[in-house]
């Protein structure tokens, strides 16, 4: 190593409850309980050069001490990272309403107001055309919807279509569904286009799942989604099913319930379905901010530590790297409506003003609302994350809130929920205390 | 400090060692991305025995298969 040493600034110097010095750095991921007067020595930004080589080079090994420069090449290697993945051709990346129908009608519905349809025949040839536009090996698919388990001949057909018209490889699909219509006729097609994932929100335990997630005549759905469960389980072998249990303020004691009933009912299906808690975020009437029924980074936390607490559910505290983006920063990843209607982000799905461009006419693309996703929705091009301690264990938020942020006025909370020092101290220390428990 | 330097190493635990997937090049094996993280949830993988660390996916992504490890052992995230 060549050039003076100097502290990185991935580091993060904490003092936890048990007067335990540490020292956590974000771009190794690694954590070193250290000496009292080590931690004060660093503190006063003592001239690394003094320490004997032992301690120099364990602090290299772990990047607490770095080259003057390293940081800045880091940096500028995991912008190239995720850039590289914003900008990939390997892949072309798509979420396809086949429907924008939906059987239910729950409350907190983002798509309530939007215009409802079933995709075309001349759609579904338009897919096609732009499929074999873009000269992609690989190809991952996400259903989505409305409800996309409602238009199950769009789905055949698409799948057909990709099969025998284009060149494309279909990497994995999987399906974002509320389960209701998981009938044998679905399960017979994804056994002849093996699903890779699905995706089916509870919203808690029956009582409170059949208050919530209603059909359009308020019967219930929980026993239905339950008892195809089942069967898809029995039906499907390779499919991973994600539980996501949507969590308020309202229902959040519900959560340990509904997680035992998983664990319980599908006792030998444990290893293919995952119970976690979807965190539901709240706007106001002006779509500026999250309203109070939203769990903030606070809240959040408190819910983890009571679980971790009163449960014996398994809660991971350890912070880990974050992804580089998602389809709404990647120049190959699109939304496609039931119209043909090309977004960037899946909670816009329906909102004309938020398109992108449409499937019909793509050499239209709006490269300016395009750019608006894929650059300004990286946490790169962001001064304040250039030198945020945490960058590698933070993907910056949500790349459409950090857009909003920029272009809209907004206000929403982008950083991870590490950035708090209390929390970060509070989810290191749980972490290791388990593991000195073991 | 010159009562301390180059007397004897100090004390210092390792409580968690370098993550494997910090290094830059195992960047092509973290996977894709399908939709929206927000939507989607993550989990978190327990490390697995075989050493090559953990790793943050979505759902739609089956656990560690890039890392030729087949063992799934969620936890639930804390974010």
């Amino acid at each position: 190593m060549n050039g003076k040493l100097t502290l990185s600034r991935y580091n993060i110097l904490l003092k936890d409850s048990k007067e335990n010095y540490i020292v956590y750095n974000s771009r190794t991921n690694s954590l070193l309980k250290i000496p009292e007067e080590f931690y004060y020595l660093l503190k006063k930004e003592t001239d690394l050069e003094e320490f004997d080589q032992d301690t120099k080079n364990l602090c290299i090994q772990h990047k607490v001490f770095v080259n003057h420069d390293e940081d800045d090449v880091f940096y500028r290697l995991k912008k190239m990272e995720a850039n590289s993945f914003s900008y990939s051709s390997k892949i072309l990346s798509l979420t396809i309403l086949p429907t924008s129908n939906c059987n239910f009608c729950c409350e907190y519905c983002f798509e309530t107001d939007k215009k409802k349809s079933v995709m075309s025949d001349k759609t579904i040839d338009d897919l096609i055309r732009f499929i074999n536009s873009h000269h992609h090996t690989d190809l991952q698919l996400t259903w989505f919807g409305g409800e996309p388990l409602l238009a199950q001949k769009q789905i055949r057909t698409i799948l057909f279509r990709i099969k025998t018209e284009t060149h494309a490889n279909l990497l994995f699909h999987s399906i974002v569904t509320n389960g209701y219509c998981l009938n044998n006729n679905a399960l017979q097609l994804f056994k002849e286009y093996p699903l890779n994932d699905m995706q089916i929100t509870i919203d808690g335990t029956k009582e409170h799942h059949d208050q919530s997630r209603i059909l359009k005549n308020k019967k219930g759905t929980f026993d239905v989604i339950i008892s195809n469960l089942k069967n898809t389980l029995k039906e499907l072998p390779e499919c991973i099913i994600s539980i996501r249990v949507n969590i308020n303020q309202k229902n959040k004691d519900e959560f340990p319930k509904i997680w035992n009933y998983f664990q319980q009912e599908f006792e030998t299906y444990r290893s293919r379905i995952f119970v976690y808690p979807g965190i539901i975020k709240v706007k106001d009437e002006q779509n500026k901010c999250w309203t109070c029924e939203t769990l903030f980074s606070k809240e959040r936390s408190e819910f983890f530590y009571e679980l971790n607490d009163q449960t014996n559910i398994p809660v991971s505290f350890y912070p880990s790297f974050k992804s580089k983006g998602c389809i709404a920063t990647m120049t190959n990843g699109f939304v496609i409506g039931s119209e043909g209607e090309i977004y960037k982000c899946w909670s816009e799905v329906g909102d004309l003003q938020k398109s992108v461009g449409n499937i019909h006419c793509p050499e239209k693309m709006d490269a300016e609302k395009n750019s608006k996703y894929i650059i300004g929705g990286s946490c790169f091009e962001a001064e304040e994350c250039k030198t945020c301690s945490i960058l590698p264990i933070c993907s910056g938020g949500c790349p459409r809130e950090r857009i909003s942020n920029l272009f809209e006025g907004t206000h929403y909370e982008l950083c991870s929920i590490y950035k708090d020092p209390r929390i970060l101290a509070k989810s290191l220390e749980l972490h290791y205390s388990k593991k000195e428990k073991i | 400090m010159n009562e301390f330097k180059k007397k004897s190493a100090f004390n210092i635990q390792v409580l968690e060692g370098v993550d494997p997937m910090s290094d830059v090049s195992l960047a092509e094996i973290r996977g894709g991305i399908i939709g929206c993280p927000c939507k989607a949830g993550t989990l978190i993988l327990k490390p697995c025995d075989c050493n090559k660390g953990s790793q943050t996916v979505l759902p739609p992504i089956k656990p560690n298969s890039a890392l030729g490890c087949d063992e799934v052992q969620p936890y639930l995230s804390f974010e």
